[in-house]
């Protein structure tokens, strides 16, 4: 079980009640990144289908870093107290 | 022999209420008794590209809208109280995850049969069909289209939809029947269900497909918008890419209604409104589509046409409209009806603006300006 933390941007913030941060516990061995996601969309419903389409692949227009590094892989696994940052790229008009 | 009009009696409701779904979030335009005093309310969803919203006529209070944001992907709001307060749908419409599409956002949204409350049709940018027995709470994919063995040669690849993606639209429930529907696709054309949706037949017969190598095609044509006519479902009226159609079933071959629209105008257009109480009348908003495809006011001179004889004739209707340099694009949804004895006729533009007649068109008067590139109006 590891817990890790999570930022929000803005655009996804309706659904943490205002919180730019929060902390999520994956309990799947090795934690994949599917696994954090999953544990967000847990304890906030709804999150994850505005950031992960239905094919399981990071939307065009959100980042995902895992570390400061973009991950893109929902199959990646997470380095141990790794922090979670989500970004809504530029885009838009 | 042609259907004939059904005769009604009309009563004058209290108020009209107008949802504005825009790129920038939902407005309502509300208008008292005498549709003279109009009061603008909003936004909601502010930032939300915000597709359609629709009122559900079986309870008058539960609204759905259809919406994404530039980042993020589509989601459906609900509403039971008439649009005080929202809830965001549990599982929106999405494709089978092992499908290989995505939808991009949902597009259409249709009440289902007075009988089936509850009932929700949902239709997507890709073409996909979507229905929901809980108010729009969940989803669930209509197999009978999306994983039907032809539809993807009924909808052909991302080069055939629209420059904003290709759309499934137009979802019209038999009001005799819950079972018979109708869909329109853009492209792909408009497609027949007599089973709720098990399988789907094109229904395209007489309607022109200028773009394709083979005009004689069977399905692949592209309906931009098509409605019922007032008391009489076996009537349907088409603004199509390629011109104005009329179909009276069991027929099914497609009328060119096209013919009468002045050859300066042409016959190119989005929406297509019927008259809620008269079968032979409905109003089109002709659009510019030589050359490339400006998709403005014909010659920056915007007016609706409305024909009172299924489409014999049109006749030019913009008294009230800028008489030049007003260019303006009115989207398939951006157009409605209300119900009153004597119809109300409203548009909303791409630059934001929303106007009204309550003369049936005789003269039109701007209602609200300076809103977002507005996507629906609808009636509620």
């Amino acid at each position: 079980m590891a817990e890790y933390r999570v930022a929000i941007p803005s655009p996804l913030r309706s659904y943490t009640a205002g919180a730019p941060e929060v902390a999520i516990t994956v309990t799947a061995t090795p934690p994949r990144l599917s696994d954090a996601l999953a544990a967000l969309d847990a304890a906030y419903p709804g999150i994850r289908f505005r950031m992960i389409d239905e094919s399981g692949r990071v939307r065009p227009h959100v980042q995902v870093f895992v570390a400061a590094k973009v991950e893109r892989d929902p199959a990646a696994v997470l380095p141990p107290e790794a922090p979670i940052m989500i970004v809504a790229a530029l885009s838009g008009g | 022999m042609p259907p004939r009009a059904v005769k009604q009696r009309p009563v004058a409701p209290r108020r009209v209420r107008l949802l504005i779904a825009t790129r920038k979030g939902l407005w309502t335009l509300t208008g008292d008794a005498t549709r003279r005093s109009w009061k603008l309310a909003g936004p909601q969803f502010l930032g939300h590209i915000v597709h359609h919203a629709v009122l559900d006529p079986r309870d008058g209070k539960t609204l759905l809208a259809a919406a994404r944001t530039g980042h993020l992907g589509p989601t459906i709001f609900r509403s039971g109280d008439g649009g005080r307060t929202w809830k965001e749908a549990a599982t929106p419409p999405a494709f089978a995850p092992d499908s290989g599409r995505v939808v991009d956002h949902t597009f259409w949204l249709t009440p289902g049969h007075a009988s089936q409350p509850g009932v929700w049709y949902a239709g997507t940018s890709p073409q996909g069909l979507f229905r929901s027995t809980d108010a729009g709470a969940t989803w669930q994919g209509v197999a009978g289209f999306n994983a039907h063995p032809q539809r993807k040669a009924w909808c052909g690849g991302d080069q055939d939809g629209t420059p904003d993606g290709a759309k499934l639209h137009s979802i019209l429930i038999d009001p005799r029947d819950p079972l018979h529907m109708y869909i329109g696709m853009s492209s792909g054309g408009v497609f027949e269900s007599v089973d709720g949706g098990a399988d789907w037949r094109p229904l395209n017969q007489g309607v022109r497909a200028d773009f394709q190598p083979n005009p004689d095609l069977e399905f692949g044509h592209d309906p931009h918008c098509v409605r019922f006519a007032a008391g009489n479902p076996d009537r349907l009226y088409q603004q199509n890419h390629c011109g104005l159609f009329r179909i009276d079933r069991p027929q099914t071959r497609w009328q060119d209604i096209g013919g009468g629209m002045p050859k300066s105008v042409g016959y190119v257009g989005f929406p297509m409104v019927t008259h809620p109480h008269d079968a032979n009348t409905a109003w089109v908003f002709p659009m510019d589509g030589t050359s490339v495809w400006p998709r403005v006011s014909p010659g920056g001179k915007p007016a609706a046409y409305r024909t009172r004889d299924g489409g014999k004739t049109w006749k030019r209707q913009g008294d009230g409209m800028p008489k030049a340099q007003a260019w303006w694009t009115v989207k398939r949804q951006a157009m409605t009806a209300d119900a009153f004895p004597t119809v109300g006729v409203y548009f909303g533009t791409t630059s934001g603006e929303i106007w009204g007649t309550r003369d049936e068109g005789r003269t039109w008067k701007c209602l609200a300006a300076h809103l977002p590139h507005v996507y629906a109006v609808e009636n509620a």
